[in-house]
């Protein structure tokens, strides 16, 4: 199956759009479904007419047994009765029945070869019909998976951005870690700075600090005019 | 696709419904962890789409058939790809140790995709849907890794 | 013996004058049934039948001759319902090899004599249907004696096979046969009045069956017949 796939392939290499080869690929195995599946009804029926004549030649050869058996005590009872002519008759058609048995015998043997060979044959059909049919319903999930992924591509290509595929994901997922990355080392040093430095210090410095300079400027002006001379 | 066929199991538009609304307390679906995403039905192919939060928007798609669903997510356009021969040749030999997914080519939107998919029977049980979609989001992901610093 | 086949070629009137080459070949039987079904037994061919076995045990009182072809001069059809029928083939020794079939499968032959014939008149076969007087060895009676024919007659007593085995009386059987000859044109009626019975034949495992019929050909005709007989097997005939 898989070669005549490649087959259909090298044909079509000129050609683009996968969903060429696709329905090519299907087309075939839709065929050799339909064939598969004739030739099975056929072996099926075939197989059910050996059988009914097998049993034909089967029932004949049991009724040749019985007869024979039977005729076996008659010949006894003639010989009892000393009616050797009798006997003799009896045995002959005691023989001709045997040859016919053996005949009857040997023709369902040949059936039963031929039952066996056909049964074979019709296992073998079976298993590569199952095949064939689960080899359909791949190539058509295989299709919806591409048509469906076409959709979303396109969905993206006509945003004008990048099309999704691992590649990118893999990406973001790095510029995620690495901006994660960089927040949580930011965090880190904060954090080492903050703890057993003055904070208040420096929160001075930065900002409540001042004011209390501004205070000072004012109380030291004030002294400053009071101690001052008066002029 | 218009009237969906399905064998056995549930169909795409019926796990849209079960994992968009949330699930009464009892179901089996209340203790599975969906990934955590924008949900969409396309409802024409059959197919649930998974645009991750967490990964960007990453579509994974879900595709219901006959017999299967598949999973897959794309991983990177070949065209960015440095030697994608030997590329190639890897994939097909660490494969294998990519838990429920594997890595294919397909063509999206006009463009070959290397892809990472999952396959499973269409009568799976949810659990196993859920785990397929984070395997196959987790496969494309390695996969790009592995491209990007080896092959890009 | 003779009488009975005479009689149903007795009435055949109406001769055309294109006769006979035309005839269906599966004249006479019932439908779903072929003459491949039948070991090729058909209404105008020959049979031999093979029962070799049978001469070596004397107490039997059916004869059988086993070289000899007979031709089929008629065949008697009966519809007993439910997919069951019988066929008779009636050979030119006062003879007929019964087929008895269901669903169209042949279960089993067998192969009667015309015994002994006697002809009642119609008061007499009402009696004799009705069980009026209730005679010992009569038809419907639990056993039946038959005397044989033979130089020496001896007696064989035969058991009721239809019907109640408990009542010393059990009404006979009653059935519609349609015969074809291969003279007639359409079909002559026979309503029989029938009861089987049947014993072992001594030394053997082979059973002998006494067939008491009695008989009306809607045209005033009315007999007794018995008929005695054995089972045939289907590779014991040989038809053409």
């Amino acid at each position: 199956m898989l070669s005549k796939i490649m087959t259909a392939l090298r044909g079509k290499a000129t050609e683009t759009g996968q969903t060429v080869v696709d329905s090519q690929a299907l087309r075939i195995l839709d065929q050799e479904i339909r064939d598969s599946e004739n030739h099975l009804s056929q072996s099926k029926t075939e197989l059910t007419r050996l059988m009914g004549q097998r049993q034909l030649n089967s029932n004949k050869a049991d009724t040749l047994e019985a007869k024979i058996a039977e005729l076996e005590k008659s010949a006894e009872a003639a010989l009892d009765k000393g009616e050797e002519q009798l006997a003799v008759e009896v045995a002959e058609r005691m023989v001709a029945l045997q040859d016919d048995l053996e005949a009857e015998r040997a023709i369902v043997s040949e059936y039963d070869a031929s039952i066996e060979k056909l049964r074979g044959a019709i296992r073998g059909t079976d298993n590569q019909l199952r095949q064939l049919k689960q080899q359909v319903s791949v190539v058509k999930a295989t299709e919806s998976a591409q048509k469906a992924q076409s959709a979303v591509a396109s969905r993206h290509s006509g945003q004008n951005s990048a099309m999704s595929s691992a590649m990118e994901s893999l990406d973001r997922i790095k510029e995620r870690q690495q901006l994660n990355s960089a927040q949580m080392q930011a965090a880190d040093d904060m954090a080492a700075e903050e703890s057993g430095s003055s904070l208040e210090a420096r929160l001075k410095a930065a900002g409540i600090g001042g004011q209390e300079r501004k205070a000072d400027d004012v109380l030291a002006r004030l002294k400053a005019k009071k101690n001052a001379p008066q002029e | 696709m218009t009237t969906p066929t399905v064998t056995s199991g549930i169909t795409a538009s019926e796990l849209y419904k079960l994992v968009s609304q949330p699930a009464p307390a009892s179901s089996e679906n209340a203790t599975l962890e969906w990934p955590e995403a924008t949900i969409s039905l396309d409802e024409t192919n059959q197919t649930l789409i998974w645009e991750l939060n967490d990964y960007g928007s990453l579509p994974i798609t879900l595709s219901r058939s006959e017999n299967e669903w598949v999973a897959m997510a794309p991983i990177v356009a070949i065209d960015s790809v440095k030697n994608s021969a030997e590329l190639n040749e890897v994939l097909l030999r660490q494969g294998i140790s990519l838990p429920l997914a594997s890595v294919g080519i397909v063509e999206i939107d006009g463009h070959d995709f290397y892809v990472a998919y999952g396959q499973l029977f269409g009568d799976s049980k949810l659990e196993s849907i859920c785990a397929e979609l984070h395997a196959t989001a987790s496969a494309a992901m390695d996969v790009a890794e592995l491209i990007q610093t080896h092959f890009a | 013996m003779l009488n009975n086949l005479k009689a149903l070629f007795r009435a055949t009137t109406q001769k055309q004058p294109e006769q006979a080459t035309g005839r269906p070949v599966a004249a006479g039987l019932p439908m779903g049934v072929s003459q491949e079904d039948l070991e090729g037994l058909r209404l105008d061919g020959r049979v031999n039948i093979k029962l070799i076995g049978l001469r070596a045990h004397a107490d039997a009182l059916f004869h059988w001759d086993d070289d000899a072809y007979h031709h089929i001069a008629a065949v008697g059809h009966v519809d007993l319902g439910q997919g069951a029928h019988l066929v008779r083939f009636y050979l030119d020794n006062d003879t007929w090899l019964q087929a008895n079939i269901e669903n169209g499968q042949v279960l089993e032959y067998k192969l009667f004599d015309f015994y002994r014939v006697a002809h009642l008149s119609d008061a007499e076969f009402d009696n004799l249907i009705n069980g009026e007087d209730k005679q010992p060895d009569s038809l419907g009676a639990q056993t039946v004696s038959l005397t044989s024919t033979t130089e020496e007659p001896r007696t064989c007593t035969y058991q009721r096979v239809w019907g109640d085995s408990d009542s010393l009386w059990s009404p006979p059987v009653v059935f519609e046969e349609q015969v074809m000859t291969t003279e007639s044109v359409s079909a002559r009626h026979v309503t029989h009045h029938a009861m089987l019975y049947e014993r072992t034949i001594l030394d053997t495992e082979r059973m002998e069956y006494l067939l008491l019929s009695a008989e009306n050909d809607g045209e005033g005709s009315f007999m007794l017949v018995q008929n005695v007989g054995v089972d045939v097997a289907s590779i014991d005939i040989d038809a053409m």
